[in-house]
């Protein structure tokens, strides 16, 4: 089983990039057993009920964060996970508060596992969020292996060159690409994101 | 109910978070929220996680038809997030699902627009969350109460 992480702050897009990712797996790339492992931090589970509606096998852990108040139950989640679904992937959308690289670190250790980070980051309310919440979203954006900035339909040239170059200033390594994933993403974004797992 | 303030800063979450594994999930339940505001219309209930306040309602909107409930509960979100914004806080997001006979929508909030996409669903209620920074517990329950909850009914 293969997992890909998919992290950002809240609202930057993650669940409909996850729909995308997950129907272009399954429809262009004829991988059939896709899992989706949703995890929520509100008392009431939502972007479950989505993805589920779209025909898609899907787990939650609501109520708390797989970084931190909920990481032990993360393993016993995904092994169980493996263990019913037998899927050839799995991929997990952590919550908008999640530390992702505290997540990896844990399925690593755990389960021995290595995955894949996909950091979302959105391009209308990047100023905002980065000055308020700076330490979170940099660090969602230093631990992932591809960038995605998402909402570029919503901003100027000037502003997504900025965000580009805040996005490059974090994380140098990454492979960072614009996008919108209201739209219809380019096959190009989900090979680079799926590379080398 | 007394409130029980336990969450933990960003600042604090980073300096310990990384190093070490730890499950409580048994008692963040409990020592993490509580309910507020128990009107007639929807129940905000409040808890806090990584600074940020998270009000959550759930029950049914009194009108038959969907698509002039989906319109009215976006309309009473997006006031919800201006009135967030006016208390000087930031949205996270403001997420419901709505449903009526199969028919699924979730409306989503992150500034003041929202965007709805629709899904094939079962017996759904409508539920929803709203995530800020910046705005204390009774203000949020305020703003949720005087917006959504006007619309949403217990049951």
């Amino acid at each position: 089983m293969k997992i890909l992480l998919v992290g950002g702050f809240l609202g930057s897009g993650k669940t409909s990039f996850i729909l995308q990712l997950a129907h272009y797996m399954a429809e262009k790339m004829g991988i059939a057993n896709i899992a989706v492992l949703e995890n929520e931090i509100g008392e009431l589970s939502i972007d479950d009920k989505l993805i589920k509606g779209s025909g898609f096998e899907v787990r939650s852990l609501f109520s708390g964060c797989v970084c931190c108040s909920m990481a032990g139950e993360l393993p016993v989640t995904i092994h169980t996970i493996e263990k019913e679904i037998h899927p050839d992937w799995l991929l997990m959308e952590a919550t908008g508060l999640a530390f992702p690289d505290s997540i990896r670190d844990n399925i690593e250790f755990s389960l021995g596992i290595t995955c894949r980070i996909c950091s979302l980051a959105d391009a209308k309310r990047w100023d905002r969020i980065i000055q308020a919440m700076n330490e979170l979203v940099s660090d969602q954006i230093a631990s992932a292996d591809v960038v995605l900035i998402n909402k570029i339909d919503l901003v100027d040239e000037e502003t997504l060159k900025r965000v580009e170059e805040s996005v490059r200033n974090i994380n140098s390594k990454a492979y960072v690409s614009p996008m919108c994933a209201g739209n219809e993403i380019p096959e190009g974004i989900f090979e680079e994101v799926l590379r080398e797992v | 109910m007394a409130e029980e303030k336990d969450f933990i800063t960003e600042e604090d979450h980073h300096g310990h978070g990384h190093s070490h594994v730890h499950d409580c999930s048994h008692e963040h339940h409990d020592h993490d929220s509580y309910h507020d505001h128990d009107h007639h219309h929807g129940t905000v209930h409040i808890s806090h996680h990584e600074g940020a306040v998270i009000g959550a309602m759930q029950g049914s909107i009194p009108i038959a038809d969907y698509d002039k409930a989906e319109k009215l509960l976006a309309s009473k979100m997006r006031e919800a997030g201006r009135l967030v914004t006016e208390a000087g806080g930031i949205i996270g997001h403001i997420k419901f699902i709505v449903t009526e006979a199969g028919r699924c929508g979730q409306i989503s909030v992150t500034d003041t627009d929202e965007h709805i996409r629709h899904f094939e669903g079962g017996n759904c209620r409508a539920e929803g969350v709203a995530i800020v920074f910046g705005v204390a517990d009774d203000k949020l329950t305020e703003i949720l109460t005087d917006t959504i909850g006007k619309i949403l009914e217990k049951g």
